[in-house]
Parts: structure tokens; sequence; C-alpha cells
């Protein structure tokens, strides 16, 4: 039989990374978790560090703790992100710098380490998360859908340089969820993007973690390198 | 400090031998060559080397040291050309920190 699996999930405060804390705890996994800013949640078998994900030694202290506390670590999952609406004449450079920071940077860094981990016991399973603003070119999201494009091609090329260590390495691209990632867009601006997607509604948390769940699988093993789009885009 | 880093450097050497077509001839002692001319490693070899000697590294000394960045790429003399250049490289990573 199997050791218990070890999760850890960036981006876990609020919105879909506290749902995928519920959802992997309910399936017996550990499951580790971060964000900027405290929890004021509390659940048995989760444990949260407040970390910025593009802190390289904050990173590896998250990692260094599930080595020495677990042994182990089977899944990652890069939920962490930022996002930004604005014109692309009036987009600030520290605004692109933190959306790069964010998203590019800190599911890099989680990848390197958590792979590290990984590689001795040649079994892995990493997610990572870019979006549909990306293919469908959302004017306002230029920086923004560039992370994630740039995250599109980490995935593609981290796959194979990590499918010889047993790690396979995906990426899922959710459409709008009704989060406070989207609060701040126009109602118009919105209708507009969902009437884009082939199935024509908001995405929900449940249909984000169906596609990680996949990924997850033990016998998804022959499955690495690839991006789901979510309700048809 | 810099035995117990040989020391670890042998271990994760040994530890690559079953994976190996040949294993690393360490008789050369600190010359012994680990990457480029003269070695079996390969690429991935190298790669799953270095994890296990930061590995080791943080286990047994409690220092989380990350062994390859632009200075150690760039440098003129490879701190992974043998054993010796190497152990000396993690020796100054760790004076460091």
């Amino acid at each position: 039989m199997r050791k218990q699996l070890v999760t850890l999930i960036t981006g876990t405060r609020k919105g879909i990374g506290k749902y995928l804390v519920k959802h992997y705890l309910q399936q017996g996994q550990q499951v580790v978790g971060c964000s900027r800013a405290p929890v004021d949640w509390h659940l048995p078998g989760y444990t949260h560090f407040c970390a910025d994900v593009a802190d390289e030694e904050a990173v590896r202290r998250i990692i260094t703790f599930i080595r020495t506390t677990y042994g182990q670590l089977d899944h990652l999952i890069n939920n962490a992100g930022i996002a930004s609406m604005n014109h692309f004449l009036l987009t600030p450079l520290d605004t692109a710098q933190n959306v790069f920071q964010t998203n590019l940077m800190g599911s890099f860094l989680f990848c390197r380490e958590a792979a590290k981990l990984m590689a001795p016991k040649q079994f892995g399973r990493i997610v990572n998360f870019t979006t549909v603003a990306t293919p469908l070119n959302l004017e306002g999201e230029a920086m923004y859908a560039a992370s994630k494009a740039a995250i599109l091609s980490m995935t593609a090329i981290a796959a194979r340089e990590l499918a010889p260590l047993g790690i396979t390495v995906n990426a899922i691209g959710p459409t709008p969820i009704e989060t406070d990632l989207i609060r701040s867009v126009p109602k118009d601006s919105m209708d507009r993007l969902l009437s884009r997607q082939a199935i024509k509604r908001f995405g929900t948390f449940e249909d984000v973690a169906n596609v990680i769940d996949f990924f997850l699988r033990k016998e998804s093993a022959f499955v690495t390198g690839q991006n789901i789009y979510l309700g048809g885009v | 400090m810099n035995q117990t880093i040989s020391q670890i450097i042998q271990t994760a050497i040994d530890a690559q031998a079953p994976l190996l077509p040949v294993p690393i001839d360490t008789s050369q002692g600190e010359a012994t060559p680990l990457f480029g001319p003269g070695s079996v490693l390969d690429s991935l070899g190298l790669v799953t080397l270095i994890l296990n000697i930061e590995e080791m590294v943080e286990m047994q000394m409690g220092v989380a040291i990350t062994i390859v960045s632009e200075k150690a790429m760039s440098a003129y003399r490879s701190p992974f050309a043998t054993i010796g250049s190497l152990a000396e490289f993690i020796t100054s990573l760790i004076q460091k920190k």
C-alpha cells in the first residue's frame, strides 16, 4: 500500500486554492499550502505557511518542511496568481513586474524545488495554472496573459526535462470563475468573454478540481506537457 | 567541513553507480573528473548528482544551498569539473550562508 500522499498547493487563502485544500484533504491526503497573508481557517491535516511565492528562500523553507516532516512530495499545484486589468498604454512597470514575479517566477521556483524533492522517488505530479485570456487575446490583460503564456512554455519544456525523473508537468487554463480575481471586471466585458467560450457559463471550482484530479492520478503517468482549457476555448 | 562535503559527494557518487553504464572511478580522489572530458556522467546524471548532494548537505549540515547559479555556470574553471572543485565550490556556498 502506498504511503499517504502529500500535496502542496500555493495560494490557498481563498478561492480555488482553499477549495482544493478541502478537496484533497477529503481524499485523505496531507496538504501543505501557502499564501501571502495568514488564513482565518484551520483544517486537520493542513499546514499553512505565510510566504511570497516569488521569494526563493521562503519557497525553500516550505520544501524543507515537507522533506523533514513527510520525506516526500507527490503533488504540486501552482495555483497562486495575480491578475491585472489595465489598458496596455496605462500599465505601470511595477504592475507588470509584480504579475510576472508572482505568476511566472513563483510557479518556476515551486516547480524547481518541488521537482528536486520528487526526483529521488521517481514520482511526481505538477500542475500549473494558465488562462483562457492567452488564447482569447483578451484586451486589458496583456501582461497577465503574457505571464501565463510563459507558464505554458515552461510547462511544456519542464515536462520534457523532468520526464526521465518520473515527474509529469501539466497545466489547466480555467475560464472565469466567480472569485475575487474577476470581481473588478465590468459585467459587459465578462459577458463578451463568456460568449467566446464553447460552453457559455462561468467555470466552477469543481470543474477545475476535475481536471487536476485527472493530471494527479497515478494512472496519468503517460500524460505530460499538456494544457487543458476549460469551457471549450 | 571539507571532509564532510567530500564524504557527501562520495556518497552521492556511490548512489549514482547503479544508474551508470560504468561507475565513476574515484581512484584519482579529488582530481576525479565529474563532468566533461573523461567523465561517464551525462547531463541528467550530473543533475541527479547535484540534487542528491544538495539534499544531503541540507539533511546533514542543516544548510539549504542551491549549487547551480549564474556564477557556477559562468566560472572560468567549472565547479563541476572534478570532485575537488565541486567540494571547494560547495564549501564557499556554505560559508556565505
